[in-house]
């Protein structure tokens, strides 16, 4: 696992991706006016609509060649422009551990990518460790001088000892009523349980929040061992199962691998929401490339 | 108890490995995975019930050695008391009879006594001798006493049978005189349909392992032909064929390859139908015939014959006289003969043993070479006798001789010329006669030496060429000189009697039909105990592949 910040992304990789935007599909409410299109009408440049004019209206607002057009008063709306919450959720559970390099080097260099590139289009990113304290978090924060703070936030974190329930991290989360944005969920997608990272996705998609899931897998994950007797032991909640592995086995593993895997894309597909399935050891460039190309 | 290998109990020595291999605890490898929720199923699949997995390995250990214990057993062939008769000697004996090629379920019955005697050559003890001998139409000795399983069984698989009905009495009779020397056994493996019946005795004490019964059959029982002895070139043809059941069978023959015939016949059981055909060909020729169509034949082998006829043989001819308008004429009437006249015949004095010679007035020496040697007038004593008077004229009276050489004619009442009065030699024959006085005498035919005819008168010089008879005479005469003329050919596979494929042994008292002493293991409880084993061995290592180590 690297340690090193400046290991974990590089300044060529940071340059490149300085320019990139990074687009919610969907109109979101921000603090701030930035480059994303919101609900809010308000002073931008970009027109909107026309508004009969009511009592109490800003009489600035009045469009008066549209009054010496139609002999009525109504207001000309423009698009508020505001600035985008992204809040990265990284599955901090031990399976992230895996792999060489592993999952989690990759996941918290994904992110800080992603990171890197909303700073730089004035949107707010927040670092959301699941799995760990609350303390942590970082919280949004706007302004490429303090992608520092994420990156050293990203280095210190580790991975948790003993078993992880993302669906409860989420759930905790999401009681803190983060504003609305644009969720990044970053990990292996295993969680405690079968069904527990999509219970995760799940609270995340109806709390409102615009979803993307980048899955980290180690290929060797999807493969099941060679014919033999193990004692097989889930490095995250340290359960030992006996496992024959025969032919029949080698199926039953390949079956349930590949329903989990078309468990997640169904939902992906149902509800929209963008999912990249990636290994170990994809290079950075094409797994942010793949994320941008999500818009 | 006793067994008949019991070297096999060396292979108890399997049970160690065996329950070592259930003692030792295969430790199971160790391995650390980033989920196991891929692994939900094999979790279903070994959550059993503990206190059956408690028992699971031992209860399969103890079925383990139990049906080690059972096969080894088995190899060993125990024989339970008063069975036993198979620890001594046994002379096998293979029916060689064509019948054993009649087809059964793909095969053959041959292939049948093969399978049965290499089982029984298996179930022998271990050590003990036996001889092999095949029935075919002489008794042939495959193999003398050997404890060579293998060259026994070689043998077996390589001996062949003949293409003809045999009757294995002779066989039967040499297989129990070697037996009788070593108090051995008798085994007959046969399918019962020999040439005729045997004799009872033959087969009292034998033991017979019998292959497929009675089964339907059609073919030909006899192809020959024979050549007429009076006209010569003419071949008069018979065949038969026969079935034992009732059907239609078609017939057709060939001559040369060419379509002589083809006819439906119709058959009954048992009776044969016969086809005649008289061709007139003194060169050589053959014919084919073939019989098809009867539903469920299954013997091939008597359904096509071929019947070869030698040409006529020639016979060269040598007329020792002066010119002879009378005699050149008959002679060279006799199609298939060739003549030459010598005059004067004063230096005849060894002949050929492969010509007929006629000699007119003279008397060849007494050791004068010749097939035959006919003599008219001869004016001297010789070998045929002596010179007795003369006669003025004769009329033939008598015929007292029932020879060939008179034949399909009567020579009665014709008058001779002028003729002598011979003393015949002894041992010679009168063959017409006047008066007790012969005309016609001598010696034909004859075992040794020349066949011999004295003509006591010149057939010139009578009527006797005026007649029809005379050249009847003269054929008879040329005839019995090419050999049997009653010779018939037949075709190789004529007398194969086995057109009715019918066992012949059914009811013969002494014969012991597959006794308790040779039955064949094939279907013996010991042969399903040892699958059952195997089969059990093949799933009880399945199931050990397969177990958890607790």
């Amino acid at each position: 696992m690297i340690n090193d910040p400046e290991q974990l992304f590089d300044s060529e990789t940071l340059r490149t991706f300085e320019s990139a935007g990074l687009l919610a599909r969907r109109l979101v409410r921000g603090r701030l006016r930035a480059d994303r299109r919101s609900f809010t009408r308000g002073v931008s440049v970009e027109f909107a609509e026309y508004r009969p004019f009511v009592n109490g209206d800003d009489i600035r607002a009045l469009d008066w060649n549209a009054f010496a057009r139609w002999r009525q008063l109504v207001l000309k709306l423009f698009v508020e422009e505001e600035d985008l919450h992204v809040y990265f959720l990284l599955d901090c559970s031990a399976s992230m551990e895996w792999g060489s390099p592993s999952k989690f080097d990759l996941a918290r260099r994904v992110l800080a990518g992603l990171a890197w590139i909303s700073l730089a289009n004035l949107d707010r990113a927040a670092f959301i460790p699941l799995g760990r304290s609350s303390e942590e978090r970082v919280p949004p924060l706007r302004g490429r001088n303090l992608f520092q703070k994420i990156l050293a936030s990203l280095a210190a974190c580790r991975p948790v000892e003993g078993p992880v329930s993302l669906q409860e991290q989420t759930r905790a989360w999401l009681a803190t009523s983060p504003r609305k944005g644009l969720v990044i969920f970053l990990g292996d997608l295993f969680g405690k349980g079968r069904g527990d990272a999509l219970g995760a996705i799940e609270r995340i998609r109806h709390s409102g929040h615009e979803l993307g899931v980048i899955q980290i897998l180690d290929p060797a994950e999807l493969e099941p061992p060679a014919f033999g007797e193990y004692e097989l032991q889930d490095c995250e909640t340290g359960e030992i199962r006996q496992v024959v592995v025969d032919q029949s086995r080698v199926l039953e593993f390949q079956l349930e691998s590949r329903e989990f895997l078309e468990e997640i894309d169904g939902i992906s597909k149902k509800f929209g929401v963008p999912c990249l399935r990636t290994g170990n050891t994809a290079p950075l460039r094409s797994v942010l490339s793949s994320v941008l190309a999500w818009q | 108890m006793t067994f008949l290998a019991p070297i096999f109990w060396l292979l108890s020595a399997l049970a160690v490995p065996v329950v070592i291999l259930y003692l030792v605890r295969q430790k199971p490898l160790r391995q650390r995975v980033s989920t196991l929720i891929f692994w939900r199923m094999g979790q279903r699949a070994f959550s059993e019930n503990s206190r059956w997995r408690k028992v699971r390995n031992w209860v399969s250990l103890l079925l383990q050695l139990l049906f080690l214990f059972l096969l080894i057993a088995a190899l060993t062939r125990p024989v339970w008391p008063g069975a036993s008769a198979l620890s001594k000697p046994v002379v096998m004996v293979l029916d060689g009879s064509a019948s054993l090629a009649a087809s059964v379920n793909g095969g053959n019955r041959r292939d049948l006594i093969v399978e049965k005697a290499v089982s029984f050559v298996d179930s022998l003890p271990s050590g003990s001798e036996a001889a092999l001998w095949v029935s075919g139409p002489e008794p042939v000795l495959l193999s003398g006493w050997t404890d060579s399983r293998t060259e026994l069984k070689n043998l077996i698989r390589g001996y062949a049978t003949s293409d003809f009905a045999v009757d294995p009495g002779a066989t039967l009779e040499s297989a129990r005189e070697l037996a009788d020397s070593r108090k051995a056994g008798v085994v007959f493996f046969t399918d019962s349909v020999w040439k005729g019946p045997l004799e009872p005795d033959l087969l009292g004490g034998v033991d017979l392992v019998r292959v497929e019964g009675p089964q339907t059959n059609a073919g030909i029982d006899l192809f020959a032909a024979r050549r007429s002895p009076v006209l010569p070139g003419e071949v008069s043809v018979l065949l038969q064929v026969v079935s034992n059941t009732a059907g239609n069978v078609r017939l057709t023959i060939s001559r040369e390859g060419e379509l002589v015939d083809a006819r439906e016949i119709a058959l009954e059981a048992g009776i044969p139908a016969t086809w005649e055909r008289t061709f007139r060909d003194p060169g050589a020729f053959n014919l084919s015939a073939n019989v098809e169509g009867l539903s469920g034949d299954v013997l091939a082998v008597d359904d096509a014959e071929t019947l070869s006829i030698p040409p006529m043989p020639a016979l060269q001819t040598v007329l020792v006289s002066a010119p002879d308008l009378y005699l050149e004429s008959a002679l060279n009437a006799v199609p298939g003969i060739q003549v030459e006249r010598i005059w004067p015949a004063g230096a005849m004095r060894f002949g050929d043993p492969a010509k007929l010679w006629v000699f007119r007035g003279f008397v060849p020496p007494p050791d004068f070479q010749g097939k035959g040697l006919v003599l008219i007038q001869p004016e001297e004593n010789g070998f045929f006798g002596g010179i007795d008077g003369k006669l003025e004229s004769a009329y033939a009276t008598e015929l007292i001789s029932d020879s060939f050489l008179l034949a399909n004619l009567s020579l009665s009442g014709f008058r001779t010329g002028e003729a002598i009065v011979y003393k015949p030699a002894p041992g010679s024959e009168n063959f017409v006669a006047t008066a007790e006085i012969p005309l016609v005498f001598g010696e034909w035919p004859r075992e040794v030496g020349p066949s011999w005819l004295v003509f006591a008168f010149d057939p010139s010089d009578s009527d006797l060429v005026t007649k029809a008879a005379f050249p009847i005479m003269v054929t008879n005469l040329v005839q019995s000189l090419r050999g049997d003329p009653f010779e018939t050919f037949r075709a190789a596979g004529a007398s194969r009697e086995l057109t009715l494929l019918s066992p012949q042994a059914k009811d013969l008292p002494g014969a012991k039909y597959q006794t308790a002493a040779i039955a064949l293991p094939t279907h013996s409880l010991w042969w399903w105990l040892v699958l059952a084993g195997c089969l059990w061995l093949l799933a009880e290592w399945w199931t050990f592949q397969r177990r958890i180590t607790e």
